[in-house]
């Protein structure tokens, strides 16, 4: 469902080349449930931007569902972000003047859908993390942890091939860190495959698998709780 | 489209600046609309036809250096003279010049013994007048050749026979204006008959309210000081000039009061209008110049502020054509606002202007035009942030600020 090859980031600035991703191959299949990890400043956030579309890779290829993405256009990548890929961010990233229904409903209107069409999808959506009745609450009338239950019910509004969640609990308490992590897993377990970069080990064992980033080199750990002990 | 909502959603979150913005672009289509109305006013008053062939015509003003009884003979030959000239149409005598500031002003009554209906300017002089202004006749005829008189001063008095301008038969008999051709009027009380109706000419004073209204009398009148008007054949005015000065000048005692062709009579007599005119229209561009950059400012900062949120709707699958019509349709959706505010505060505006200045209102068209360009402006103005926000990366979602 994703597959990287070769795919490397490189930043240049005034002739100075700074790797921030060394060549990686890596391949997600459906219904993964992916943690990346690694400590700040080793490429996490590369690999995430690269692997949101947010950014473009250096070198190498990446494959989205059979389609080859490092060639596209800004027009059909943004129509590939928004079709395939549903982000949950770390700052929640709600749209403050806008209503929980409203945000929810945002991604979609960048599609061909008619109203009708977008109700029905903003109502499951919300109905799945369990806000159906604050559709008319704004962002700050809600708890971190409503918040970003409104943010995984817009990354799930939109039928995306994948979640991809940027440390969706590091500015939540324990408590409501895992009732995210809860969802996220129910998720994943009704089929969603997600994509989590986090540094909260505690959030490791959800996942079936674990990446590990280090000095902007990708690799999979087989037996992470085994390897930090 | 679909960006509409939002946008008139998040207006209500961003309510100090939109309002501000709002306002400013009221502020700007409430005086752009009536410093154009004013100008174009002015400008129409400069622009609009005095009758005369004004190309061809310039005046003499001067004395008859003779004896009081000799003056009328002195006429006859200055006029037989300027007339013989080469390059010369038609030389005349007048008691005024259109525009000029020197004229006379009459009182105008279809009735004898009612009090006046209107007000008239006046000219007298010989049978070649009509043509010497180069005026044309719409109704009746010119005058018979029999017709013409000899006064000292105020000819006016004397005239039997005259020919008003249609604009003033107009304000006597409306819509039956030829009707006044054969009848008596009552010029100062007394009665004249109306011969022809003349298309157009222009009285003394440019910003008088009747300006359009003359009497053309057929009285030469031989004063201490006359008028000799003169209408000269195409191109050849400088050299008439000349030759005519040197005529009038082979006089002992001959004073020249002034020379003066109608193009600078008229250029002068408009002159402060001119200047007006010219002043507002700097002012209407200063004015757009100062509300663009405004509005860019504003655009840019609202924009800057907005930088994560650009960010997020990039990241949801925004393109970078959709971000550019988002603002502008903002821009649009607040210029839209600021302008229907602004239209009703321009026609407070004007019927305050034509209560205290005796002007027009706005016309409607005005209203239309200035939407146009205040829409044009906006959109303009915001482009330039509209790219910039446009090319803002997607990654912005992803960085924690």
């Amino acid at each position: 469902m994703l597959r990287m090859n070769k795919l490397a980031k490189t930043y240049r600035t005034d002739e100075v080349k700074t790797s921030a991703l060394r060549p990686f191959d890596l391949e997600v299949n459906q219904g993964e449930f992916v943690a990346v990890v690694g400590p700040s400043g080793s490429g996490k956030t590369t690999f995430l931007n690269i692997t949101g579309l947010l950014e473009t890779a250096s070198e190498g290829q990446y494959w989205l569902d059979g389609i080859e993405v490092s060639t596209l256009g800004d027009k059909a990548k943004s129509r590939l972000r928004n079709e395939k890929i549903g982000f949950v961010f770390q700052s929640f990233n709600l749209i403050p003047e806008l209503n929980i229904y409203d945000n929810v409903e945002m991604p979609l209107r960048y599609r061909k859908l008619s109203a009708s069409q977008r109700k029905e999808r903003v109502e499951k959506a919300l109905e799945q993390v369990g806000l159906a009745k604050r559709q008319t609450h704004y962002p700050s009338q809600l708890s971190g942890g409503q918040q970003q239950r409104v943010a995984i019910a817009r990354a799930l509004a939109g039928s995306p091939s994948f979640l991809l969640a940027d440390e969706p609990t590091g500015n939540l308490d324990s408590k409501m860190a895992s009732g995210v992590m809860s969802l996220l897993q129910e998720i994943n377990q009704k089929g969603t495959t997600i994509i989590m970069v986090t540094h909260d080990l505690s959030q490791v064992a959800f996942a079936s698998r674990v990446i590990e980033v280090k000095d902007g080199v990708i690799n999979d750990v087989e037996n992470y709780a085994q390897e930090i002990a | 489209m679909k960006d509409l909502l939002p946008i008139i959603k998040s207006l209500k979150s961003n309510l100090s600046a939109s309002l501000l913005f709002i306002l400013q672009v009221a502020i700007t289509f409430t005086i752009l609309v009536n410093a154009i109305f004013l100008a174009m006013d002015k400008r129409q008053s400069i622009g609009r036809a005095s009758g005369l062939d004004e190309q061809n015509v310039f005046y003499i003003a001067t004395n008859l250096p003779v004896e009081e009884d000799e003056r009328a003979s002195m006429l006859d030959q200055d006029l037989a003279n300027l007339n013989a000239l080469s390059g010369v149409e038609y030389a005349s005598v007048s008691s005024g010049v259109p525009l000029s500031g020197w004229g006379r002003f009459l009182e105008v009554a279809t009735e004898p013994d009612a009090r006046y209906d209107t007000f008239s300017g006046y000219y007298g002089g010989d049978l070649n007048l009509f043509n010497a202004f180069g005026v044309k006749l719409v109704a009746g005829s010119e005058f018979s050749p029999s017709s013409e008189l000899r006064a000292r001063t105020d000819g006016h008095k004397v005239a039997i026979d005259i020919m008003i301008t249609k604009s003033l038969a107009e304000s006597l008999y409306a819509e039956q204006w030829e009707q006044v051709v054969g009848k008596t009027i009552y010029i100062d009380k007394k009665p004249q008959r109306v011969v022809g109706v003349i298309d157009k000419l222009q009285a003394a004073w440019p910003t008088w309210v009747v300006v359009e209204h003359v009497i053309l009398g057929p009285v030469k009148e031989a004063d201490a000081m006359v008028y000799y008007i003169v209408r000269t054949q195409l191109g050849q005015q400088s050299e008439v000039m000349e030759s005519a000065l040197a005529y009038l000048m082979s006089f002992h005692g001959r004073k020249i009061d002034k020379i003066e062709t109608f193009e600078q009579v008229k250029a002068n007599a408009y002159s402060a209008e001119n200047a007006a005119s010219n002043t507002l229209f700097g002012v209407i561009g200063g004015l757009l110049v100062v509300t663009a950059l405004g509005i860019f400012g504003q655009s840019r900062y609202s924009i800057i502020k907005r930088t994560k949120l650009i960010g997020i709707r990039r990241a949801m699958g925004a393109s970078k054509g959709q971000i550019i019509r988002y603002f502008v349709l903002e821009n649009f959706v607040l210029c839209s606002i600021g302008i229907a505010i602004g239209i009703v505060s321009a026609i407070v505006l004007s019927n305050a202007f034509s209560n205290a200045f005796s002007l027009g209102t706005v016309p409607v068209h005005y209203m239309f035009y200035g939407t146009l360009c205040t829409i044009l402006l906006g959109q303009i103005a915001v482009l330039y942030p509209a790219l910039k926000a446009s090319q803002l990366s997607p990654a912005i979602a992803t960085r924690t600020v």
